[in-house]
């Protein structure tokens, strides 16, 4: 029952950003036109310095009630629950309608969040939309352990999954990795199982080598134009034998890799992908790209196995749910120029060095001084000399306003991770680590900080701003500062731990699902308290770090979390419609409704 | 022994003009690259004067007046801290309060 109360309303800010888009007056019109709102104040009609006179005007028009709308509410409810109680109402009669927390973008959202405070309904609770029938089908895009998990719970369940992955393989970057924090686990060791699970899954349907073109329908029923890029391998009767890439002319760098090596024109991404099937890049192919070699298909045992003229193709699939698990890339260290990467050769990303470390690595394994070849690349040679000194640096990228002012996570702790491999394989290195804070957040994170510090690797606060070239070493400028020391420090190698970035393809996503991302472009979640999983358009959901970054324990969490919505959906046969795609009037009504 | 702290210190600087010093999150990237090769400019000058330790601060005149204001530090700061702008105060704030000029 509504509650009849006369109601003054007052708004305290329309706020800078978001709320640009506001107009007040069409605000004010439809608050003056509901029964029991008898005043409607703006930020500079009242004078919330002066309690008496404002409490007297609340007292002049008999309110009992108040709205406080704007930004930022919050802050004046403690004022108007006073003037209230003053006037011998009930100062509990205090309702916010906060435009911040309700993502306001124009003006009719406000006026959606004011129907729902003036009928005192929350708003989730008003915004719940109609539901529609749901397909079975479920597509996840992205084939990285966010995918691999979320493809993989609800295939168990008995549902279909199409598991869409832009590059050859599934498994993303974690297959890249060579150890994980804390346990300090093989990398692949704890994926390959489940990427050969999905791979066997009955229920799973792999698009590899393949994008999302265009997607149309609603939810409960979306239709999905997959463009799946011409392989010109037959996927069915490769046999992975190897025998092309051992006579293919074509280069290019590996991506697998990091780019510390390369890998030929037609390649396996690395030797457990799944499929474990090979590929031809014809950016880097002669056939594709000068029309002469047929080198691999002279060297395929198979028949008609390889075929270099196939073309793209474009297949349509219909599905009831959608996944994003689309990742991340990692920050250019490009553009941190000061750091010298791209100019010191020995200046190494993170990445790099985890796939030098590794044994399938294009050293295997050995940590080496980059140098250049024959051609004139920057290469990692096996039978190099070790570096007896590495600093790693942190926040590459990250909490910089000239750069991203977030902080990308995982970095801390990947770090330390990295220091302790580092130390592991060149037991007699100097290996220094420059922090500003440690972020060590995580179950186990804080013990596994302080096994690092007791290996005796020198973790100092104290951030790095410039890596110069000095008596053929690198030199790290920081302040060492518990110490109050400045810093100049000759070491062989430098290791950038560069941030996490949202994907290019991340904008053209975006639009196809009409999903809307943050300002640095991670996609937007519904509430990022409440429900950090689904996202405003019925029917999909977000896992993993296209959500924003957070280490693997978290994105497996969240992949479950997306597949048990899906799995409820299929299960209740039913799902809801977009949050987004209802009007006002119909979250109105519903509030009315529920007062 | 103890250090004097105090809070009003701030307001009176705030008095003076504008200065965004609390943006600072101590990653002294700017101390690193002063070419005065102090450790005191410029970070640890404004933790004094975020504090109030006015001790210290005049303590330093000389670190303070030697900032050559060549913005090496603005520019490879992550906060945004506009560091000249910041020690032009402070040194406007020991011309008043302590030399009397």
């Amino acid at each position: 029952m509504a509650e009849q109360k006369l109601t003054g309303v007052y708004f305290c800010d329309l706020g800078n950003g978001h709320a640009k888009d506001i107009n007040i007056n069409e605000l004010k019109t439809y608050l003056q036109s509901l029964r029991e709102v008898v005043s409607v104040w703006e930020p500079k009609e009242l004078d919330l310095n002066n309690f008496e006179e404002t409490k007297k005007k609340l007292e002049d028009l008999k309110i009992e009630r108040m709205i406080i709308a704007g930004q930022t509410p919050g802050v004046f409810k403690a004022f108007f629950a006073r003037a209230l109680n003053a006037n011998n109402k009930n100062g509990e009669d205090v309702v916010l309608a906060s435009f911040k927390e309700n993502l306001v973008a124009n003006t009719e959202q406000a006026k959606t969040i004011l129907s729902c405070a003036f009928y005192g309904v929350s708003y989730t609770l008003a915004a719940t939309p109609e539901e529609t029938e749901v397909h079975p089908d479920t597509l996840v895009i992205g084939g990285g352990i966010a995918g691999i998990q979320a493809s993989l719970e609800i295939a168990d369940a008995g549902q279909k999954v199409y598991l869409l992955e832009k590059t050859g393989t599934i498994g993303g970057h974690m297959a890249m990795f060579d150890k994980t924090f804390p346990t300090l686990d093989c990398a692949a060791c704890i994926l390959t199982p489940k990427m050969v699970e999905v791979g066997q899954h009955a229920n799973i349907e792999m698009l590899t080598y393949s994008e999302v073109k265009s997607v149309s329908g609603g939810p409960g029923n979306f239709k999905v134009k997959v463009l799946k890029k011409a392989r010109r391998v037959n996927i069915d009767t490769c046999i992975g034998c190897g025998t092309c890439a051992e006579k293919c002319p074509g280069r290019a760098s590996s991506e697998f890799d990091a780019g510390t090596t390369t890998r030929k024109a037609i390649y396996i991404p690395f030797a457990q992908a799944v499929p474990n099937k090979y590929l031809i890049d014809e950016d880097s192919c002669l056939y594709v790209k000068k029309g002469k070699c047929s080198a691999c298909v002279k060297a395929c045992p198979v028949p008609d196995c390889i075929n270099l003229d196939e073309k793209d193709e474009e297949i349509e699939i219909t599905v009831g749910n959608i996944i994003v698990s689309t990742g991340f890339k990692p920050f250019d260290a490009k553009r941190t120029e000061q750091f010298g990467y791209g100019r010191f050769p020995n200046v190494v990303t993170s990445l790099e060095l985890e796939r030098l470390i590794n044994a399938g690595g294009p050293t295997s394994g050995e940590i080496t001084f980059r140098s250049k070849d024959k051609f004139g690349n920057w290469v990692f040679k096996e039978d190099s000399e070790s570096p007896k000194s590495v600093a790693i640096v942190h926040c590459v990228g990250s909490r910089d306003e000239n750069y991203n002012k977030y902080c990308s996570t995982v970095c801390c702790m990947y770090s330390l991770k990295l220091a302790h491999l580092v130390k592991e394989k060149l037991p007699e290195a100097d290996v220094h680590e420059y922090y500003i804070d440690m972020r060590a957040f995580g179950k186990g994170y804080e013990e596994f900080y302080n096994r690092i510090k007791d290996e005796g690797i020198n973790v100092v606060r104290g951030s790095t701003v410039k890596v110069d070239e000095e008596d053929g070493q690198l030199l790290v400028k920081s302040q060492d500062i518990h110490g109050l020391k400045l810093i100049k420090q000759h070491v062989d190698m430098v290791v950038l731990s560069v941030g996490l970035e949202p994907r290019e393809e991340t904008k053209d996503l975006s639009q196809a699902l009409g999903v809307p991302t943050t300002d640095d472009g991670w996609f937007k979640e519904v509430n990022s308290v409440n429900d950090p999983i689904n996202t405003c358009v019925g029917g999909v959901a977000v896992a993993g770090v296209c959500h924003g970054p957070k280490d693997i324990p978290d994105t497996i969490a969240q992949a479950s979390a997306a597949a048990s919505r899906v799995i409820q959906s299929i299960i209740k046969g039913k799902i809801k419609k977009s949050v987004k795609d209802m009007s006002f009037e119909d979250v109105a009504a519903k509030a009315k409704q529920q007062s | 022994m103890t250090t004097r702290v105090d809070p009003g210190f701030m307001k009176k600087v705030k008095g003076l003009g504008d200065q965004n010093m609390e943006m600072c999150f101590n990653c002294s990237k700017c101390t690193a690259i002063c070419p005065m090769d102090t450790n005191l400019l410029p970070r640890s000058l404004f933790r004094y004067a975020l504090l109030g330790m006015t001790d210290k601060i005049k303590a330093e005149q000389e670190s303070i007046y030697s900032c050559l204001l060549c913005k090496l530090c603005e520019e490879s700061c992550p906060r945004g801290v506009k560091i000249a702008d910041n020690v032009r105060l402070l040194r406007s704030y020991l011309n008043r309060d302590v030399f009397n000029i």
